[in-house]
């Protein structure tokens, strides 16, 4: 029983130290955080729709702005709605500013007019766009797949229009005006006397995120460096390992066999932190960093009540088992009250707060629950699993 | 367990938190909070010149431009009289004022590179200020529903009056030492939010204890004394521990967070001392009275019979 208690204790210091040497020294778990526009840098964007916008309009053009985004390969944008008319997109790394810029706020309404300037097919009819060469003069191309309906207002339209000409029109600019030579309808069509292949897919990924609902026009840009420039980043890394050695250090000496206990309790915490932002995908900003010293601070502040808890009961006689014990449900009582408040505070500050005040409010969420499992479970599993050795019998090494 | 007499010497220590509250408003209007680009709006330029160049060189330039309330800062030298990374933020500027300012620059400062140029907006300018203030006020609102719930309403009120109180005397202190508030400063103020809602819930949870358990003709200063020593150990640990951390990000951390770490090492103090030495003789204080009136109530219908 007590051999068992100390391999497994053993078992599970090296463990933390083996994922922790793994994710920082083998395959850097940075690699797999997102990290948002004012850590890592970008560009952001304010887009104000012109004219009136419903709700709807600006919902749709979120969604085509996210796309984009997406599509144009930005890491990590954050596309948000801002009062009634306005989209803020945050473009987190982004290489090529002014052509993303470009990008996603363009309209991209593309129509197809007859001879007479008459609308004959808009970009709604449109079901896929894709960019190729012309296998005999290769010269880049546009394809477009109308949808049935499309098709067949196309079939219509080369018939009405046979031998007269057929204007196409991005964004009221005409890129090619043609003959119609015949019918059409299969619903296919071409665009060609495109610059480059390149243009032709940007233009191709235009047309499939589909167009603005409104046009909106760009009225802020700005070029956001990253918080922590190069020389400052080696810097953070050392001040905020000084900082955990000083916690470990501190709890080590106060609390002894408790509070290296303590310690590994603290280290599955920030896995766990760490493992639920990634898992979930979330964008890590200044104040995501801020939520998780917080937490941080109530996992270290919830031990410390535990381990006041289990000295009180011993000073008033109980056997350590008991001590262990009682002090537990009376720590809770008190973690559970933090705990719960400070969780229904963050999720008051989501709901009504913007996005900076969000960021803070979902990591010390997370961070507030992986406490509590940590701070409370770990602890008392560690504690007990080691309770028939003589780092728990000897009081001296145990709670110092 | 210690036996300080934190409730008999309660006349002390609200004179040093109003003392305290005074010399934090005091900075709040008489040095005013110095606002920096992220609520004002602006333009951080990083230069590199191609030679050493002095603060003074670049804001002869600064002045001529009529930008001389910029700030100029040298970066990446000990010594600190010439360098050739300079840090410079200006106002808002025109198209054309920015082109005539860097123009003016490399003509009479000297050739360089533009490492950075970011151009704020007043990311928290007015409306979304309000915002996050109104959910902070909404967070405190539900805090206290909270508390009236699982305390009372006298600890709902009193643990919140202190939370509000360790904000605006860390935000009064900032502006006393004229930091410039950014994204850093409102970061530190939730986080010193935080910390303050923990520490006055941990040690309430104490008095209410001890106040289910309230021995018979303990009185009430008692009371609130045993409940303060008993956590009092547990109070300076975690403070302490927090203290260091960010002593730690604050001498060994890169310039750019040294504000947060300086801010949340004055709230963080302060919310320590707040929670044992303003909140709980104020909850004594109310709950104290309202013992006397119903005891006064019990006697004075006896004395008319």
């Amino acid at each position: 029983m007590r051999g068992r208690g100390i391999v497994g204790l053993i078992l599970i210091v090296v463990a933390v130290i083996a994922v922790y040497g793994y994710f920082t020294a083998v395959n850097p778990v940075t690699k797999y955080i997102k990290e948002g526009l004012d850590l890592k840098g970008g560009v952001h964007v304010v887009l104000q729709a012109k004219g009136h916008a419903t709700a709807a309009d600006m919902k749709k053009a979120e969604t085509v702005i996210s796309f984009r985004a997406n599509k144009f390969g930005i890491s990590e944008p954050s596309i948000q709605l801002s009062g009634s008319n306005q989209i803020i997109a945050d473009l987190a790394g982004v290489k090529n500013q002014q052509q993303a810029i470009k990008l996603i706020g363009q309209t991209a309404q593309l129509e197809f007019k007859g001879p007479k300037g008459n609308i004959i097919l808009t970009g709604k009819d449109l079901s896929s766009a894709s960019a190729a060469l012309d296998p005999t003069s290769n010269q880049p191309l546009i394809l477009l797949q109308f949808n049935a309906e499309g098709a067949k207002l196309f079939a219509a339209a080369t018939k009405q229009y046979l031998g007269q000409n057929i204007s196409i029109y991005l964004d009221n600019t005409n890129i090619q005006t043609a003959q119609v030579q015949q019918v059409i309808p299969n619903g296919k069509a071409q665009i060609s006397g495109i610059s480059s292949l390149k243009t032709a897919q940007t233009t191709a990924d235009l047309l499939n995120s589909g167009a603005l609902p409104i046009p909106m026009r760009i009225i802020d840009v700005s070029t956001v460096s990253p918080l922590l420039g190069q020389d400052q980043v080696a810097r953070s890394a050392v001040a905020g390992l000084v900082a955990m050695l000083l916690i470990i250090l501190i709890m080590l000496g106060i609390y002894r066999y408790a509070g290296l206990i303590a310690d590994i309790a603290l280290a599955i915490y920030l896995v766990i932190v760490v493992g639920a932002l990634i898992a979930f995908g979330a964008v890590l900003t200044l104040p995501g960093v801020a939520g998780i010293i917080l937490s941080a601070a109530i996992a270290v502040d919830a031990n410390v009540i535990i381990f006041a808890r289990i000295r009180d009961e011993l000073r008033a006689g109980r056997t350590i088992g008991a001590a262990i014990d009682h002090g537990f449900k009376n720590a809770l009582r008190a973690i559970m009250d933090s705990n719960v408040s400070t969780v229904i505070a963050a999720a008051v500050l989501y709901y009504f707060g913007s996005g900076e005040v969000r960021g803070f409010a979902v990591t010390l969420i997370i961070g507030v629950l992986a406490s509590f499992v940590t701070a409370v479970g770990v602890t008392r599993y560690l504690l007990r699993l080691s309770e028939g050795t003589v780092l728990v019998r000897n009081p001296k090494l145990f709670l110092g | 367990m210690p036996r300080f007499d934190f409730i008999g010497n309660r006349r002390t220590w609200f004179i040093v938190s109003i003392v305290v509250l005074v010399v934090a408003l005091g900075g709040f209007f008489l040095r005013g909070l110095n606002l920096g680009i992220d609520f004002t709006g602006g333009i951080t330029y990083n230069l590199k010149f191609q030679k050493p160049v002095s603060v003074a060189q670049v804001r002869t330039v600064l002045d001529k431009q009529h930008v001389g309330d910029s700030v100029v800062q040298l970066l990446g030298t000990e010594a600190g009289k010439t360098s050739q990374s300079v840090l410079i933020e200006t106002p808002s500027l025109s198209e054309s004022a920015r082109y005539a300012l860097q123009g003016a620059l490399s003509k009479d400062v000297g050739k360089y590179q533009t490492v950075s140029l970011n151009k704020v907006t007043g990311t928290f300018s007015g409306e979304l200020v309000r915002a996050g203030i109104l959910a902070v006020l909404i967070a405190s609102l539900a805090i206290v529903l909270y508390m009236m719930v699982r305390f009372d309403l006298r600890f709902a009120l009193t643990g919140v009056a202190a939370i509000f109180y360790d904000a605006i005397v860390t935000l009064g202190l900032v502006a006393l030492i004229h930091f410039q508030i950014s994204q850093n400063i409102v970061v530190a103020v939730l986080i010193i939010i935080g910390y303050s809602l923990n520490d006055r819930i941990i040690i309430f949870d104490r008095i209410r204890e001890n106040m289910r358990l309230r021995k018979r003709g303990e009185s009430l200063a008692e009371l609130t004394n045993r409940s303060l020593n008993q956590t009092l150990a547990r109070s300076i640990i975690t403070a302490v521990v927090v203290i260091m951390a960010m002593l730690a990000l604050l001498l060994f951390g890169g310039t750019t967070t040294q504000d947060l770490s300086a801010a949340i090492l004055i709230g963080v103090t302060f919310g320590a001392y707040s929670s044992i030495l303003f909140a709980s003789p104020l909850w004594y204080i109310w709950v104290d009275s309202a013992e006397r009136t119903s005891q006064a109530a019990r006697r004075s219908p006896a004395k008319a019979r």
